[in-house]
């Protein structure tokens, strides 16, 4: 059950037409996709019939929105994707726990963490805080130390992130 | 005093020494049995078991048992009134009654009852209730899986027992033990019954719930079982009435199979067949100990298909086959 | 299993606590399960009461700060963490290891490997009621863990990996003594085989228990032994290869059921490639430097990076964002154990108890790492 990679890139191309293909020597990853966040879902069912299973996700607090990320990879052919996408500005993006069940957890922890509420989850309360914490948000950087997104990834790759409809950076 | 002794009838002074003897040998049996456990389990472990207190660590059960007698009894809430403390003593009464029956030697038994078979089997079912009691009046769900576990598990594994033993007395006729025993004089009964024997004594095993049938107090599982909220004494209770019911078992398993008390003469005179006749319950109960430390447990209901589809059914076909041999 | 347990009356229902401190919970784990009689219904796992968030200590100091934590999470088997941490960062900043320091890397993790292994066999059978193995296993603990104790310091957190090779070479006792524990090791698991393997009570509580199908295992991203016990042959070690694996000859054991007996002989049959791999190592190794210099303030260049390596229970990820300064922007652990354990719920329904426990523990899992 090899994977089709190039069919796997068509698909995600159509979702969002921000893809590269970086050296995965330089980075660990082969696809690096950028998304809306209206196109999580059907990115993550494109994902889920290609069989590609999910790594991890992510979030990064960046200004003026953190962004989350996921890493899919596949068990029979080297590739992994990296997909990125901003948060919405009411600090809400749509789940993909109805796609790949395994997401439930690490959403739950970036909920946790970062504050982010997912909307779709089927119970989004604290998964390794305890209910007195569950307010903490330990992984939000305090104002001083948040940085640019184009500090972090000063898009070498021809990356650019879409439009988002708040506020410009 | 002595015109008062001098007026009771000798057989009343004998049973009231005798019954005083076999608590006794009750409470010794624990101690030495829970010392060859801890030892033997140490040796199968690559590991010395205990060597501080005395020498070798002979002291170290009498100085458990003071522990355990010192500690405080503690009483969780809601637990089911008094049945909470009757429940060791549940266990540990009875424990001594087979005692009286089992022939030591030619000798040395107290009483011989024309039913000693079915008596002891009748006392052995005591630790049926005793636990299941323990269990449910502890408020404890823990203790009461182990508890339901354990009423289930005895009753499936009485009747093996039952119809091994009726095999024996398909051959000699009598429920008396001292009749099985005189009549193995010429060759034991392990020779004619051997898958009896065996039935036998996996029965016992999963009667007394040791390893690798003790789901009622599997420590991985259910922290321990149906005796998790009892502490101090009581808990001592338990333990002492399963170690004293191995040895009912195993003695069980001498008499009816293993020939009691016969054996070459040995340089003691008297006491060479008492000495035989403990030689081999401790060897029996060495096996038992060793099967625990070998094996993983059973998981429940492979413990009671265990029973109902196989051991039950075998039990039957050698009993029906016994019967076909004595009748021809 | 009868289906439909799940229609029983709620007042039949009563809920079971495994609570944080209980015998065969790997660590501090607490499942609530709700039971009819002796059948699971539902089973509830809360972790956390292990959190120390290793990622905020991540991302509040200097990178090179980080190394002992990565030993700290998977403490059973540290050795693929600092491994993937050091090799995100020899990405970042282009910092190149000699080959030498590349087969003590693999030597090393190959040893922690069977360490680890060696602890889940004994644990596992301990669960399952069978009290001796653990001993036999502790003992050839030991013997391996005295040479990991020489090499890097310490006898369970091991702190040996740096950016840029290792901290320091091997003696001369090294390779004897390692040679030696292969060749016993090699003949302990004939032992084990006779009393494990055969062993007609551990086959019936491990047979067709716990069954994991693929298409669990891409919605739920499992990895390690328990993936290769349902046949599917990935192990990153071959299939993103890394370090001098593709050097290194070896194979990948499969099962062909997922079930907790499928699982038990992958990881017994990857210690025996473990030690193959060592010795392969041991022939190659070339003399050299261990090595490379790197300066006391080494930056990190913005951009991020992932880097995976095959950690005794899974897939091992780390995810490092740099924003130009010594002190990463975010670093991101992904450990197997929690993605292993989140299938718990959806795994154990209509099952025995007794199954559960031996589910969890044919998982292998290590909560520290779990909660991180």
């Amino acid at each position: 059950m090899a994977l089709d990679t190039g069919r796997l890139v068509t698909d995600i191309r159509a979702c969002s037409q921000n893809v590269a293909e970086p050296q995965p020597g330089a980075c660990g990853y082969t696809i690096e996709v950028h998304l809306s966040p209206d196109q999580v879902q059907e990115c993550a069912r494109s994902m889920y019939d290609h069989g590609m299973y999910l790594v991890f996700i992510t979030a990064v607090h960046v200004s003026p929105v953190p962004e989350v990320l996921y890493q899919f990879a596949h068990f029979d052919t080297p590739c992994r994707v990296l997909v990125r996408t901003s948060v919405q500005s009411d600090g809400k993006l749509p789940s993909i726990a109805p796609v790949y069940r395994g997401a439930d957890w690490h959403e739950r922890e970036i909920h946790d963490f970062y504050g982010i509420v997912f909307e779709g989850h089927p119970h989004l309360k604290p998964l390794i805080f305890a209910r007195e914490d569950r307010k903490m948000r330990p992984l939000l950087k305090r104002d001083e130390l948040v940085k640019e997104r184009s500090a972090l990834w000063p898009d070498e790759t021809g990356l650019t992130a879409p439009e988002s409809d708040d506020a410009g950076r | 005093m002595m015109t008062l002794l001098q007026q009771l009838p000798p057989e009343c002074i004998r049973i009231v020494i005798a019954a005083a003897v076999v608590i006794g040998f009750v409470f010794a049996n624990a101690t030495v049995m829970g010392y060859l456990e801890r030892k033997l389990a140490g040796r199968f472990q690559r590991r010395l078991g205990p060597m501080e207190v005395g020498f070798h660590g002979l002291l170290q059960m009498p100085v458990d048992g003071l522990k355990l007698i010192g500690k405080q009894l503690t009483e969780p809430n809601n637990v089911g009134g008094i049945v909470f403390y009757l429940s060791p003593l549940i266990a540990m009464t009875p424990v001594a009654l087979p005692f009286l029956v089992i022939p030591f030697s030619p000798h040395l038994q107290v009483i011989d009852l024309d039913v000693g078979l079915l008596f002891i089997i009748a006392m052995i079912s005591f630790n049926t209730i005793a636990v299941f009691l323990g269990g449910w009046s502890s408020n404890n769900n823990y203790s009461m899986l182990g508890a339901m576990r354990s009423v289930a598990q005895n009753i499936s594994y009485e009747i093996p027992i039952l119809l091994s033993v009726l095999s024996i007395v398909l051959i000699t006729n009598s429920f008396s033990l001292k009749t099985i025993v005189l009549e193995q004089s010429r060759f034991w009964f392990v020779l004619v019954q051997p898958v009896a024997f065996l039935i036998f004594f996996i029965a016992g095993i999963a009667e007394t719930n040791r390893a690798p049938f003790d789901l009622p107090e599997a420590e991985s599982e259910l922290t321990a079982g149906f005796h998790t909220e009892y502490s101090g004494i009581a808990f001592s209770m338990f333990m002492i009435a399963e170690y004293t019911y191995i040895f009912i078992n195993c003695a069980l398993a001498t008499v009816l199979f293993f020939g009691g008390w016969h054996g070459i003469p040995l340089p003691f005179g008297e006491y060479s067949s008492c000495i035989w006749f403990l030689m081999k319950t401790y060897l029996l109960m060495f096996v038992i100990v060793w099967c625990r430390w070998t094996f993983p447990r059973v998981r429940f209901d492979q413990l009671m298909n265990f029973s109902w589809k196989y051991l039950i059914p075998f039990s039957m076909v050698n009993l029906l086959l016994t019967a076909i041999v004595v009748k021809l | 299993m009868q289906a439909g347990k799940k229609n029983k009356p709620i007042h039949y229902r009563y809920f079971l606590n495994m609570g944080p401190q209980h015998p065969s919970t790997h660590g501090v784990l607490r499942v609530v399960i709700g039971m009819y009689g002796e059948y699971v219904l539902s089973i509830e796992p809360i972790i956390g009461y292990g959190h120390r968030m290793h990622e905020k200590m991540g991302e509040s100091r200097p990178w090179q700060a980080f190394l002992p934590n990565t030993a700290r999470m998977d403490y059973a088997c540290a050795l693929p963490h600092q491994h993937a941490y050091v090799r995100a960062i020899e990405r970042m900043t282009g910092v190149a290891v000699p080959e030498r320091a590349e087969y003590l890397r693999v030597i090393t993790t190959e040893l922690n490997r069977v360490v680890s292994h060696l602890l889940w066999l004994g644990a596992f059978l301990l669960d399952l009621g069978a009290f001796t193995p653990i001993l036999y296993t502790f003992d050839d603990r030991e013997h391996i863990l005295d040479i990991l104790e020489n090499v890097t310091g310490s006898r369970l957190t091991h702190c040996y990996f740096r950016a840029g090779g290792v901290v320091q070479d091997v003696d001369d006792s090294f390779e004897p003594a390692v040679r030696a524990c292969i060749k016993r090791m090699r003949s302990r698991f004939e032992m084990y085989d006779k009393l494990v393997t055969k062993n007609i009570i551990f086959i019936k509580r491990t047979k067709d228990i716990g069954i994991i199908d693929r298409d669990m295992a891409v919605r739920y991203g499992v990895t390690g032994p328990v993936l290769r016990g349902s046949g599917i042959a990935h192990d990153i070690r071959k299939a993103e290869p890394y370090s001098v694996y593709p050097e290194l000859d070896f194979d990948v054991p499969t099962g062909q059921n997922g079930d907790c007996y499928d699982r038990y002989l992958v990881r017994v049959e990857e210690m025996r490639q473990s030690l193959r791999i060592i010795e392969q190592a041991l022939e190659r190794m070339p003399g050299g430097d261990v090595r490379t210099k790197t300066p006391k303030k080494l930056n990190l260049p913005p951009g991020d990076v992932t880097s995976t390596t095959e950690g005794a229970r899974g897939d091992v990820t780390y995810y490092v964002a740099g924003d130009g300064t010594e002190t990463p922007y975010r670093l991101k652990v992904r450990s197997p154990c929690f993605s292993n354990l989140s299938l718990l719920e959806e795994l154990c329904e209509d099952m025995l108890l007794a199954d559960l426990i031996a589910t969890m523990g044919s998982l292998d899992l290590v909560i520290p790492e779990v909660d991180r």
